[in-house]
């Protein structure tokens, strides 16, 4: 694809590094001493000037581009940005990242593809931690690849009152103990679960979230 | 300060940016019988109005819905976008004209070049070096004509 990152500091760093070697890369950065140092530390060439004017995004050739990303510090920047990046240079897709939620909606109306509000997203990761804390601690081995997670069977939970064989476990996960009422119990297939259970579960890291999935509260119940 | 007249129906001017225009054209509304709002972030930027303002100030940013709508933009007949920055005036202008439908939207661009997605929108545009190169022509040509001018 080719994508183009406009203004932005740490987080247009961070995108230049994770996409250049797969993507065709165009960077637009305000702030010169920022622009200089994308260049160096990227070795890519980057347009030094306002993304907000016609004959900087032409120094940029982004015609046709597949993606925009505006990283301007002012929403209203970012807007202008990807409304000229459509208007002017049919790109297909623009992503504003903005600071006010509010313009989530806006902007999409006035014809950005994605809009993106960290504080939005802090939002919806905080309901999440403050959810998932009262339930789970884990501990990571071998270079985290495994994990060890301790999982709080809470009454709501969907695998409540089920015998692990029924509980659909994902594969690469084994639950190594069952402690209830501070006895350590060894579950085999018929092994029922119940609320006020604390299980130990080894699996494999990349399976951790869906078995925290598996016993979250049922939806409504949280 | 607010002035009810009785027995008149009072149209309501919104004006976004206490800038040296913005506090200007609200005075000229308050002159011609309008309701007069005006915001700015900077609440000094309303030491700028002229003696005939008879308006309210609200100290915020326009560009954040929540403000425009204590501004009770959704009954202005009018509203300037006049803030000092070309994308804040361009996406206060977008708001008032295709969210809430006002029906005069006027929006001061320092650099029209990329205005005509807004004149779509019936968003009229005012750009003071457009206005100034149009005055500067028609004091040359003047001069022309007189032969003082070489």
């Amino acid at each position: 694809m080719k994508i183009a990152i406009t203004g932005g500091k740490a987080e247009a760093d961070f995108l230049i590094a994770s996409l250049k070697e797969h993507h065709k890369i165009a960077v637009v950065n305000p702030d010169t001493e920022y622009a200089r140092y994308l260049a160096d530390i990227h070795s890519i060439p980057v347009v030094c000037g306002d993304p907000r004017k016609v004959y900087v995004l032409e120094q940029a050739e982004i015609r046709r581009f597949d993606v925009l990303v505006s990283l301007m510090p002012d929403d209203a920047d970012s807007l202008a940005v990807c409304q000229l990046a459509k208007e002017k240079f049919d790109v297909k897709k623009t992503i504003a990242v903005v600071t006010n939620p509010r313009n989530v909606e806006l902007f999409r109306t006035f014809g950005v593809t994605e809009v993106v509000s960290s504080a939005y997203m802090v939002s919806q990761h905080l309901v999440q931690l403050s959810t998932l804390s009262s339930l789970v601690s884990s501990f990571s081995l071998e270079n985290e690849k495994i994990v060890l997670t301790e999982l709080d069977v809470s009454s709501g939970s969907r695998v409540s009152g089920l015998p692990v064989c029924s509980m659909h476990l994902p594969p690469h996960v084994i639950i190594a103990c069952i402690i209830r009422n501070g006895n350590m119990i060894v579950p085999d297939g018929q092994t029922v679960v119940s609320a006020g259970d604390r299980l130990v579960v080894l699996s494999a890291a990349e399976m951790q979230n869906k078995l925290i999935a598996l016993f979250m509260p049922e939806t409504g119940s949280i | 300060m607010f002035r009810f007249l009785p027995g008149k129906q009072h149209q309501l001017a919104v004006v976004a940016g206490a800038s040296r225009f913005g506090t200007q054209a609200a005075g000229l509304f308050s002159e011609k019988g309008y309701d007069v709002i005006i915001i700015d972030t900077d609440s000094d930027a309303f030491s700028k109005l002229p003696d005939n303002f008879e308006g309210l100030t609200i100290e915020g940013d326009a560009s954040d819905t929540s403000v425009l709508e204590t501004a009770r933009i959704k009954k202005a007949a009018v509203c300037v976008a006049a803030t000092d920055s070309d994308s804040t005036n361009s996406l206060i202008a977008q708001i008032t004209a295709r969210i809430y439908m006002v029906p005069g939207v006027y929006c001061r661009l320092s650099d029209a070049a990329n205005a005509d997605m807004l004149t779509r929108s019936r968003i009229h545009i005012i750009c003071p070096s457009d206005l100034c190169l149009q005055e500067f022509e028609r004091q040359n040509r003047l001069a022309d004509i007189g032969g003082t001018l070489q």
